[in-house]
């Protein structure tokens, strides 16, 4: 259990700056996600964490010591790695054994606890096997038991399930969540898949071009998205023009009493497509839409449905219900979308949050 | 009828199809110029040259008598030896390129892939010429009162070995060591490992199958090698050059005790090959083609000691080539160097060895010529078909990697020695000879660019109405030309190189440069051979730039 602090940290590869001035305050025996697309900077900031490479400026404490210097191994930070990194000219057991030997744990020791640790993440009949011989869950597997046997005050997790199948990476994260919470260790977790981070997470730190853009729990990234960046990167999100002129909001082709106060000009609203419904509704709490039909997929749960209306252009999920069913191309059909559920943005590059 | 079809294999075209053909081809070529000359040897070792009966009395002499188990045990010394030395140069000299950012590192390759085709008898020489009873550092030593260690026998034998062979280590590890996937080496740091232990415990074991490659090549070729210790080996005979004491002794009579002691080189040879194997069994690691590692900068104390080593080396390895060049530009009279600098001993070439040098140009050139046709149609055959019979063929020609030269010309004299075949002194089996050695470099080379090439090009031409012989050459053969001059370049400058083999068929008129340069070096001929070898050297070295031209992985060629 450790509080990990990032301070200021900056990193710049020549021309290209991975990281600009990052600092986060992750709470003891978190589960903290880095989350942003590829070339965000989170892969960056994990490494400098490990000490792969150093940092320009900045520092990084793990409760009061400070880390930000020391070489790769003498950090005691456990790292698991996206490819696995498992020795392949060494057994399973020799592996999980690695990190205790260079820690001149006695052999003894090193038994009973890689044993007691191979049987935490199922692997206790294979110890013997050479990496080779295992599927790639299992060599994640045997990658996580190496990482924690070492007993490492926090765990480092450069997108752990990224090239695993679907399914197993479900099966895999609730495993790593659930012994996480077991051994009460900060984890610092890197991925770019948003579905994944929102899952695990107690806190999700969302990334985009070397910038904390923010650090939230999962539901307050996805419910109030603090910039139009983390609004459309984190679930899918329907982006509308608006613009305030006096009291009166001009959105959809409806005009609305202003929800907040903000100078004339225009705005960018947002609203998730789960949160149009088919029909008209009552026009004090939704705007109604009538549109005619792109697309209609049925996607397993529900429907999804792209509709243009004009020079607006939605996309709606909807339960896959009988009449929804029905829809095909070119159909004309009414959707409502609720006030509440509106989010608006200033109308920048990456407009932050108004209300 | 039946078998036979599914030996080759009979299309709607019926058995006789063009490459069905080719196949049969190839393989009587391999049975009559390959097989054919080692059973040869293998069942003369086992007859009585007096009676002509069978008897096991050859290879009981040869494993019992003091003389034959020094030479035995020579071999091993000096085959060992070499390896190990390659390994010491070449492992850190692979993993300071390949990780640091060392300026100078195409210097490093080239004087490394030089080093590798040059005539290894020339390292020998040369290492005499410094480092001998009367070499320059051993006078300047002894000047100043310090006497130094004699580099004849098997030191000196090692010591050219080691820097002959060290470039197969360097060269493959290196390409090894770029391709280590870097989380390796991450993860073990991250779990406190320290650098260097992170080198013996992650990323040697890594690299260790290209090491052992590379040392094992060291080895074969070591203990094969007739010229460097009948240079500077002096009293320590080794089995390679027994072998030819023992021939050239029973010359006329049967060389069952030659034979014997060839047949002892294969399986040594043969031995550390299938050893190697072994253990490369068990450890097959994948390249990273992603998450390569980078190359850290060099600075201080431990930069200085890195391009202190990278210096060092590259100037042992250039040594024997500068020392040629040099001492080729001496003016001589006669043997005797007269202290000036002049060209007499090139005007003594030109003068009285035209025809040595001819044919060295004549018989490699023909080999090449041979080596280039044939290994397009064998590594077709070899890469295209996956019947047993075409994975045979493909075994067969490692074959030749592992028979020293000595061994295949004692084997070719006993095959065609009479009517209706008798090439006993002509220049046809000295070609054919170095033809079937050096068969190899070349298909492997046209093989590699075969395997990139998709069969679909071929079926797309059939398709189109072209029968199969002409869309191999129009469609086909176009695009492997890069492979096959490469191939050839290499073939050739091992066959202008060849020694072992030579020797023992050549006549007064058939006599190539690197025999001349052996009988030179004898006579105490030292500019006359310092000559050849330079015209040597560069004919190597011209063939060595084209390679860097025209190949992806310039370096990788080589090995």
């Amino acid at each position: 259990m450790a509080r990990v602090r990032i301070l200021d940290l900056k990193k710049s590869y020549g021309d290209f700056t991975a990281l600009k001035s990052i600092s986060l305050d992750i709470p003891s025996g978190a589960f903290f996600t880095l989350l942003g697309p590829s070339g965000c900077g989170k892969t960056t900031l994990l490494r400098a964490i490990a000490g792969f490479h150093a940092q320009d400026a900045g520092s990084i404490w793990v409760d009061d010591v400070s880390i930000g210097e020391k070489p790769a191994h003498l950090r005691d930070v456990g790292m698991v790695f996206q490819d696995y990194a498992v020795f392949p000219h060494l057994s399973v057991f020799d592996n999980v054994a690695f990190g205790l030997r260079q820690r001149k744990v006695p052999t003894a020791e090193i038994r009973a606890r890689v044993g007691k640790m191979l049987d935490v993440v199922q692997l206790g009949p294979l110890a013997k096997r050479m990496p080779h011989q295992l599927s790639g869950g299992q060599q994640q597997r045997v990658g996580l038991a190496r990482a924690l046997v070492i007993r490492p005050k926090v765990l480092l997790m450069d997108e752990p399930l990224s090239n695993l199948d679907a399914k197993l990476r479900v099966e895999l994260r609730r495993d790593i969540r659930d012994l996480q919470r077991e051994f009460g260790i900060t984890t610092i977790y890197v991925t770019h898949d948003q579905e994944e981070a929102l899952a695990v997470s107690d806190q999700v730190c969302v990334m985009h071009q070397g910038i904390a853009q923010q650090v939230g729990t999962p539901w307050e990234i996805y419910s109030r998205a603090a910039n139009l960046f983390v609004a459309s990167f984190v679930g899918s999100n329907n982006r509308i023009k608006a613009a305030v002129s006096g009291d009166r909001l001009e959105v959809a082709g409806a005009s609305i009493p202003c929800p907040f106060s903000h100078a004339a000009g225009p705005v960018v609203a947002t609203i998730r497509p789960e949160k149009l419904r088919l029909g008209a509704t009552d026009p004090a709490t939704s705007i109604c839409v009538r549109g005619r039909v792109r697309h209609a997929m049925f996607i397993g749960r529900e429907l999804e449905i792209g509709l243009d209306a004009g020079d607006l252009s939605l996309t709606a999920l909807l339960a896959a219900d009988a009449r929804a069913v029905g829809l095909g191309p070119g159909d004309e059909v009414d959707v409502s979308l609720p006030l509440a559920d509106f989010a608006f943005y200033e109308d920048t590059e990456n407009g932050s949050l108004i209300a | 009828m039946t078998g036979l079809s599914a030996l080759f294999r009979k299309g709607p075209g019926g058995l006789f199809t063009f490459w069905n053909v080719v196949f049969a081809l190839c393989l009587a070529m391999i049975a009559v110029l390959l097989l054919r000359p080692i059973s040869e040897v293998f069942v003369v070792g086992f007859i009585d040259p007096d009676s002509g009966a069978f008897t096991l009395t050859n290879y009981v002499r040869v494993l019992t008598r003091p003389y034959y188990l020094a030479a035995l045990r020579n071999t091993l010394v000096v085959g060992g030896g070499g390896a190990l030395g390659a390994c010491i140069i070449g492992v850190p000299l692979a993993y300071f390129v390949a990780r640091f950012r060392v300026k100078g590192r195409n210097v490093i390759s080239t004087v490394a892939v030089l080093a590798l085709v040059s005539p290894p008898f020339i390292g020998a020489y040369s290492w005499i010429l410094v480092l001998g009873s009367n070499g320059w550092i051993t006078r300047l030593l002894r000047a100043w009162g310090i006497a130094f260690p004699s580099i004849y026998g098997t030191p000196g034998i090692i010591l050219v070995f080691t820097l002959k062979f060290f470039p197969f280590v360097y060269l493959m590890t290196e390409g090894a060591l770029r391709s280590v996937n870097r989380s390796y080496e991450e993860a073990a740091a991250n779990l406190g490992c320290a650098p260097l232990s992170r080198f013996f415990r992650i990323t040697l074991p890594l690299v260790f199958p290209a090491v052992s490659s590379g040392a094992i090549l060291a080895f074969v070729l070591s203990i094969a090698d007739f010229g460097t210790p009948a240079v500077i080996g002096r009293n320590a005979n080794t089995l390679s050059t027994i072998a030819y004491n023992q021939y050239t002794s029973e010359m006329g009579g049967t060389p069952s005790i030659a034979v014997a002691i060839s047949m002892l080189m294969i399986v040594i040879s043969m031995a550390a090959v299938f050893l190697q194997r072994y253990f490369l069994g068990k450890r097959r690691y994948a390249g990273a083609f992603t998450n390569l590692p980078e190359q850290k900068p060099l600075s201080g104390l431990f930069g200085i000691l890195v391009y202190g080593f990278c210096a060092l080396v590259v100037l042992f390895a250039a040594l024997p080539m500068i020392v040629v060049f040099y001492t080729s530009l001496l003016a001589t009279n006669g043997p005797v160097f007269t202290g000036a600098f002049g060209l007499s001993s090139y005007q003594r070439v030109w003068r009285e060895l035209p025809n040595v040098v001819g044919n060295s140009f004549l018989f490699s050139l023909a080999a090449v010529a041979m080596i280039s046709l044939t290994s397009a149609f064998i590594s077709y055959v070899v890469v295209r078909r996956e019947t047993w019979l075409a994975g045979l063929l493909d075994s067969l020609l490692m074959v030749p990697y592992v028979v020293p030269g000595v061994v295949m010309a004692i084997g070719f004299t006993l095959t065609f020695n009479k009517p209706p075949v008798d090439l006993i002194g002509t220049a046809l089996i000295i070609i054919l000879v170095v033809f079937i050695r050096r068969l190899p470099y070349g298909v492997r080379s046209t093989s590699s660019i075969l395997r990139q090439i998709k069969p679909s090009i071929e079926e797309a031409a059939i398709n189109l109405g072209s029968p199969p012989a002409k869309a191999f050459l129009k469609v086909t053969v176009p695009i492997m030309i890069p492979g096959i001059i490469v191939g050839a370049m290499m073939s050739f400058i091992t066959a202008i190189n060849e020694l072992s083999s030579t020797l023992l068929l050549y006549t007064g008129a058939t006599a190539t440069m690197p025999v001349k340069i052996y009988a030179a070096v004898l006579d105490g001929e030292f500019g006359l051979a310092a000559a050849l070898s330079t015209i040597l050297l560069v004919s190597s070295g011209i063939c060595v730039f084209v390679v860097f031209r025209l190949s992806e992985n310039r370096e990788g060629a080589f090995v």
